[in-house]
């Protein structure tokens, strides 16, 4: 599975720390590093809450082209 | 809220899975030699001893890889002074166990065949299997963010 940069990238402009995303979302921070090294696809429930958190959409984060 | 996120419990069913292969391939390769080989296979002073020490080598197979996968601890556990305690813990027990087999030789093996005092083994190995991955995963996040 490839990386998933988008993440990462909204992740570090909106200035928070794995920890802090994790936190927001209620997973630990392993799982948001499993996810950004895409080593994990989150359900669409958890994908949902990560994109509330960072302000963007689904599309922007998770739909590949 | 739940104790274990999706990730968690994703990876608690695959560390499961992986744990159970093992431990019926152990079983079904021992039980074939023994059948094959006969008494030339025994390697316990009892059958009982045999799978039981399976039993354990998988445990602690499913213990290491699920520490090492962050799905051991729940979502909230304070890891860090669990492991320093399991750490320590393993250490005092390891120390002791192998003070008290050096100090009765034949208590482990018996004609060169396990004994059950190879369980006394048991809390040391624990301890020394919940700690062990969780620093060593810890070291190799830290690499991998520093190539990062």
């Amino acid at each position: 599975m490839a990386k998933n940069i988008r993440l990462k990238t909204a992740r570090t402009q909106k200035d928070l720390s794995q920890e802090q995303l994790a936190d927001a979302v209620d997973v630990t921070r392993q799982t948001i590093s499993a996810i950004e090294r895409g080593d994990y696809n989150p359900t669409i429930n958890l994908c949902i809450k990560i994109c509330k958190v960072l302000g963007v959409t689904l599309n922007d984060l998770f739909w590949e082209e | 809220m739940k104790k274990y996120d999706e990730y968690q419990i994703f990876m608690k069913y695959k560390c499961a899975n992986h744990s159970f292969n093992l431990l019926t391939g152990l079983l079904l390769v021992n039980a074939f030699l023994g059948v094959r080989l006969g008494s030339r296979w025994e390697w316990g002073t009892m059958k009982e001893v045999e799978v039981l020490v399976i039993l354990l080598i998988a445990s602690l197979f499913n213990t290491i890889i699920s520490v090492y996968h962050n799905a051991w601890y729940t979502k909230v556990n304070e890891k860090r002074g669990y492991m320093w305690f399991f750490l320590i813990s393993g250490i005092i027990n390891l120390t002791f166990t192998i003070e008290y087999f050096i100090s009765n030789p034949n208590s482990l093996l018996i004609n060169g065949k396990i004994g059950f005092e190879i369980f006394k083994l048991m809390p040391a190995l624990l301890g020394l299997s919940i700690s062990i991955p969780y620093f060593i995963r810890e070291w190799n996040e830290k690499r991998m963010e520093k190539n990062e």
